[in-house]
């Protein structure tokens, strides 16, 4: 009789240790159906995808997730087989029609490059839109492209690129600082300045910007940027000639030296265009022999 | 002899009136048909809008908002270039030539470079742009009130005025965000599919009372075209008549500002043409400039949307082009 007693009471300890480790595991499960549910950023799965962005359909290349990608702006023409996608407009225009016969599940696209309006219409038809803001930084910009990778689903293979490019910009051998100016436009000048994203990669580079206004990207004058006294000064093919810009600035600084960049780089980056960015200004400042 | 000839004259306006009238009404239709059908089925479009929106919410959501705003741009920019063509007695006056145009461009500047859209979202440009409007209005107002709303006063303070607010223009957008700047260009250069669905309710009885009212004007604006010292012994109050005209076709023209940016040469073609053709009795001019004005503005958002599909152009764009064009073409066979 006692020996029942005590199978008994043993079977009943047991089964509250079984339901008190259940109910946890029934709450936790519970928990994330709902977060499924209310943030279908967590839950990855989307594959018809479209870009409104030439710098996240670069990303979503770059990740391998190109079968994803339904649609792209005729802006997105890197790589060149992006361009080979199907064409829903401009980032500033996109073609509503375009996108709802296409039938996405996400649509991506940024709050500066895409108006207000677009995002507004999209979701009139259910269609499941996220936005990112530009990067400021080199911070922001890993953090945009690991969204991304979860979108697509590929966020150890996003982890493992930033890793990467945090471990190569590490590596960097950086010499004596010099003095740079990172040149936007040619008419009206306009140049990147300390709260520029070009900042960024200057620093990484170990330059010092010579523009150090609050205003990302300020109109200067020419005898202001002589004033400053640069030593490299970074060019930019935006439409501007370049030749005729060094041949300006040559007759106005001695000993001025040149790196010319593309306009992805600050247009439209990612963690690999960025890497290639501050490379190229490490080796150019690292070859300038400066008294 | 010439009274007969008169008679005979004003008969054959009279045809050409209801004539233009009728073949006006079709163009229209077919082009609010084809804005609403493009690449579809008028069986499909019809079912879509009258039997049931989820067949395709396209029709419902994006063409026929776009389509309804440019059927009343364009008739509002129409009959306003009538009523100022005809005030200012000025072939080339337009709903813009008063500065409103700039004055509405520096309101959505304004709006921009002070980020209003935090606050107001997608209603800070259309407000702003009205706003921007009625200011320009009003300053004129108030400097021509003293010359007793003279035509080449309100011509010439228009230009002024445009001009300063086009330099405040240039100072805001040389400080602006690129970003930014690019937006509010591109909304300035004209889009139909601008302004929020929900705001388009609101905004038809605005552009329809207004625009009814002028159209009941004919009578008076004849008898303007006489000078103001013959309208005076007619009967008309040519400085009192001048204001309430002009107050109504500024609010119109500062309404289709706000919903759709600026789009021009609607309002200074369209009046110009038809006016060759069905003369200048106003009675008729303002309905078939109404109804050519909204066949105009609905063919060239058809053709800006089409042109170079995917990619869509700003239908101010698509408005400068064919009526510049046109415009040449008149003046070349008139001269």
């Amino acid at each position: 009789m006692q020996e029942c007693k005590e199978i008994f009471l043993r079977k009943k300890i047991l089964l509250k240790i079984f339901y008190s480790l259940l109910s946890p595991c029934c709450l936790l499960f519970t928990l994330y159906c709902s977060l499924l549910l209310f943030f279908p950023s967590l839950s990855s799965g989307y594959d018809r995808i479209i870009s409104l962005s030439p710098q996240i359909t670069e990303s979503i290349y770059l990740l391998g997730a190109e079968d994803k990608l339904i649609g792209v702006t005729t802006l997105c023409k890197r790589p060149e087989e992006a361009t080979l996608k199907a064409k829903i407009g401009t980032p500033l225009r996109p073609d509503i029609e375009k996108i709802v016969s296409m039938k996405p599940d996400l649509i991506l696209g940024t709050r500066e490059g895409n108006p207000p309006i677009v995002m507004s219409k999209l979701k009139t038809f259910d269609l499941y839109t996220y936005y990112f803001s530009r990067p400021k930084n080199l911070d922001d910009l890993l953090t945009n492209f690991i969204t991304i990778a979860q979108f697509v689903d590929k966020e150890e293979e996003g982890r493992r690129i930033v890793e990467t490019v945090r471990y190569a910009l590490h590596r960097m051998k950086r010499e004596s600082p010099l003095r740079v100016l990172w040149q936007v436009g040619a008419n009206p000048l306009i140049v990147a300045s300390k709260m520029s994203f070009a900042n960024d990669i200057i620093k990484l580079a170990g330059g010092i910007n010579v523009i150090e206004t609050d205003v990302p990207y300020p109109r200067v004058s020419i005898e202001e940027v002589v004033a400053k006294k640069p030593q490299v000064i970074v060019l930019m093919d935006m439409g501007y000639p370049v030749e005729q810009e060094m041949t300006k600035w040559k007759s106005c600084i001695d000993n001025i030296q040149f790196v010319i960049m593309d306009a992805y780089v600050v247009g439209s980056p990612t963690p690999l265009t960025f890497l290639e960015a501050v490379k190229r200004l490490v080796d150019k400042l690292n070859s300038t022999n400066m008294p | 002899m010439s009274s007969e000839a008169n008679k005979a004259h004003k008969e054959r306006l009279k045809k050409n009136s209801i004539l233009v009238l009728t073949i006006l009404l079709v163009l229209l239709i077919i082009s609010i048909l084809f804005s609403l059908s493009y690449g579809k089925s008028i069986t499909h479009v019809m079912k879509s809008l009258f039997v049931d929106s989820g067949i395709d919410p396209v029709v419902r959501k994006v063409r026929l908002p776009r389509t309804l705003m440019a059927f009343f741009v364009g008739g509002s920019l129409g009959i306003c270039g009538v009523v100022l063509q005809s005030i200012l007695r000025n072939p080339l006056a337009e709903p813009y030539t008063l500065g409103l145009s700039g004055g509405a461009t520096f309101g959505v500047a304004l709006s921009a470079t002070i980020g209003l859209e935090r606050y107001l979202s997608l209603y800070a440009n259309p407000l702003m742009g009205f706003m921007g409007a009625m200011a320009s209005v009003m300053i004129i107002y108030l400097l021509t009130r003293k010359k007793f709303f003279h035509p080449n006063s309100m011509i010439l303070f228009g230009i002024v005025v445009s001009l300063v607010f086009s330099s405040f223009v240039f100072f805001l957008f040389s400080i602006l965000d690129p970003d930014k700047m690019q937006i509010t260009l591109m909304w300035l250069m004209g889009d139909l599919s601008s302004l929020d669905i929900k705001l388009i309710p609101a905004y038809i009885p605005m552009f329809l009372i207004p625009a009814i009212i002028m159209l009941f004007f004919g009578r008076e604006l004849d008898i303007l075209s006489l000078g103001s010292e013959k309208a005076q012994y007619l009967g008309v109050n040519p400085p009192r008549m001048y204001r309430i005209l002009f107050l109504l076709s500024s609010i119109v023209t500062g309404l289709c500002v706000s919903a759709s940016g600026i789009i021009g040469f609607v309002g200074l073609i369209v009046p110009h043409i038809l006016r060759n053709i069905i003369g200048a009795g106003h009675s008729s001019l303002l309905f078939a400039s109404y109804l050519g004005g909204a066949f105009f503005l609905i063919a060239s958002d058809v053709i800006s949307r089409y042109i170079l599909y995917p990619v869509e152009l700003p239908v101010g764009v698509v408005t400068a082009m064919l009526g510049g064009f046109t415009l040449l073409i008149v003046i070349v066979r008139r001269t």
